[in-house]
């Protein structure tokens, strides 16, 4: 479960250009949940998947991840938590384009600490991530030789091969056409059906009416 | 630390191309710091073998061009009897040895030559200074008297034959033949006024060096020495001395107080070290600037695939390790490449050709590039991370 208690976001504080992102902001998401975030530019979706995602701070309230609070933690702590407990998709697909498929996916797996993985391993859990999204026949392409998206699918792949609870998802479908926006949000249902918790943050009205609810925001305040 | 390598590697294989122009450009600075400190310990290469007597206080006293026959026999033993609180001596003999079948010049070395200053030899070997057999270097001549031959030479009624264990270089600088042999002193004697190169063809002998050594065979002072004092000499006494070898007869001349051979030296050197000063500003700059550039191009590339590596859970701060790992692997290609180059410019006999040494000084410095791209590579690296945030190259894309 994911709650945050009113949380403020602040840039640049006691600067001349000062300007808070988020104000008070109360949220509630269970377990298995598939929500989606909208709202216009500018209003403050990607600060909050930014927070939820523990790559930004914020100055004033609470933030939980299944009970813990994440306040004061330190580097290694938030570092476990993105690593282990969250899985990142975002519009640019965020890859390494040098990287093959297989390569880009392990990544997680080279930061998990607590096991120590074999190659051989972390080899068999990226491909059967790849599997999952059905790009296990291209393991070894390079991911700049792939379509947006392949790209797509292999970034989902990656933000589940450590298994997270939670998959958060930055305009998931924003450089996609219609029809491989379909193939995504099919994909990220049918993760949601084995139980995963997905947060997408779209401007897209149709994908987030396949979500089970809708979150907006406006200047930073949920509506 | 592992995975920090692996990843470093991942990144260092996927960036081949630029990283080859980056091993190139290390192996090529580094080559260029071997030629320019060889050329720097080329100008100390002279001076630094005495160093000792030309900066003590001492005198370099040099043997006049204008010899007669009815010149005393000098040894060092009498240099050290009859001047007060000689050291030690570096010094230079002739030879009674004759040969019936070639005409030679002779030079001979004590000790302190024969282990301080080897001259530049094409074949063979430097001479022994305590042989049990008698040997000599021989210089480049038209009587092709080869390494390993032996010649038969005579010393009063003795004979003594001689083995070729080494041939100069041709204009190899040898100790001792300044002022004689067609070399004259400069005005301003200096640590060069000792050496001089012996030119077979002015002089249509060849010449044989030998240790002064070999029994059976007379010597005597016959070219220049260097002498030096103990510290505690007075200034009266040094004045005595000089005196005495002023004196000595007609065919000795008083070369110049040590102090003078010093300062002269000193300021020789210093004017060679100026005249290479830009070239080595150059090369010293031109690395800085180019590790700068080289590095922040690298880290400012990187920069998207620290974010995503941060995204799924690698430390911030841990992009600067990956960083350094990947301008380690750089540094181990870089250093394999060098010391490819080098053994391609030995094998080919470029080394030849212009000032090329390998010696720890030459590898110190060229290390010294390294050192500096290394440092620069994981200096600029964490200033750049540190006024970057994840959130900021994320927001950017």
């Amino acid at each position: 479960m994911i709650q945050l208690k009113n949380i403020k976001k602040i840039y640049n504080k006691g600067k001349t250009n000062e300007f808070e992102a988020l104000h008070d902001v109360s949220l509630k998401i269970d377990d298995g949940e598939l929500i989606a975030i909208i709202g216009k530019s500018g209003a403050g979706k990607s600060t909050l998947l930014h927070i939820l995602s523990c790559i930004d701070s914020y100055e004033n309230g609470e933030f939980f991840i299944n009970d813990t609070l994440i306040k004061n933690k330190s580097d290694r702590e938030l570092a476990k938590i993105r690593n282990k407990k969250i899985g990142m998709v975002m519009q640019d697909f965020a890859l390494i384009e040098e990287f093959t498929c297989l390569e880009n996916v392990m990544i997680p797996l080279n930061f998990s600490k607590e096991v120590k993985m074999s190659s051989k391993e972390k080899t068999k859990k990226s491909t059967e991530a790849l599997k999952k999204v059905s790009m296990d026949s291209m393991l070894n392409k390079s991911v700049n030789c792939l379509s947006g998206g392949q790209k797509q699918r292999v970034a989902i792949a990656r933000a589940i091969v450590n298994e997270p609870d939670v998959i958060l998802a930055d305009e998931p479908t924003g450089a996609l056409d219609t029809s491989t926006a379909k193939e995504i949000m099919d994909v990220f249902h049918e993760l949601n059906k084995q139980g995963k918790t997905i947060i997408i943050v779209t401007h897209d009205k149709e994908v987030a009416a396949q979500c089970n609810r809708i979150i907006e925001i406006s200047d930073g305040n949920i509506v | 630390m592992e995975m920090f390598f692996k990843l470093g590697y991942n990144s260092f294989q996927k960036n081949k191309i630029i990283n080859t122009f980056i091993i190139l450009e290390i192996t090529l600075a580094m080559i260029i710091s071997i030629i320019m400190t060889s050329s720097i310990l080329s100008r100390f290469k002279y001076y630094t073998p005495f160093k000792d007597y030309f900066e003590s206080k001492g005198v370099f006293s040099s043997f006049s061009f204008a010899t007669n026959n009815n010149y005393p026999i000098i040894s060092t033993g009498y240099f050290k009897n009859s001047l007060k609180k000689v050291e030690s001596i570096a010094g230079c003999y002739s030879t009674d040895l004759y040969s019936k079948d070639f005409p030679f010049n002779y030079i001979s070395y004590d000790d302190e030559i024969v282990n301080k200053f080897i001259p530049s030899l094409s074949e063979g070997r430097w001479i022994n200074n305590t042989p049990e057999f008698c040997e000599a270097v021989i210089s480049p001549n038209n009587e092709n008297i080869k390494v390993g031959d032996t010649i038969n030479l005579t010393s009063g009624d003795n004979k003594i034959p001689i083995k070729i264990v080494g041939m100069l270089n041709n204009n190899a600088k040898i100790a001792g033949i300044s002022g004689f042999f067609g070399n004259n002193f400069n005005d301003k004697l200096n640590y060069n006024s000792f050496y001089g190169t012996y030119n077979v063809e002015f002089e249509e002998n060849p010449l044989l060096i030998v240790s002064k050594n070999m029994k059976n065979i007379g010597y005597n002072v016959s070219y220049p020495a260097l002498i030096k004092y103990s510290d505690d000499i007075t200034e009266k006494e040094i004045e005595e001395n000089h005196k005495i070898l002023s004196g000595i007869q007609q065919g000795f001349l008083l070369g110049e107080d040590m102090k003078v051979i010093k300062e002269n030296s000193k300021a020789d050197l210093f004017r060679e070290m100026l005249t290479l000063l830009p070239i080595i500003i150059s090369v010293i700059s031109l690395t800085i600037i180019s590790s700068i550039s080289v590095s922040a191009l690298s880290t400012k590339k990187q920069l998207r695939n620290y974010t995503i590596y941060y995204i799924c859970g690698s430390r911030w701060k841990n992009c600067v390790l990956i960083n350094a790992c990947q301008s380690l692997i750089t540094i181990a290609y870089a250093t394999l490449g060098t010391i490819v180059t080098i053994a391609v410019i030995i094998r080919t006999g470029l080394s030849e050709k212009f000032i090329f040494t390998i010696n720890p000084t030459t590898i110190f410095f060229s290390s010294l590039i390294l050192i500096v791209y290394f440092l620069i590579s994981m200096i600029l690296p964490v200033l750049i991370i540190r006024k970057t945030t994840p959130v900021t190259i994320l927001k950017k894309n």
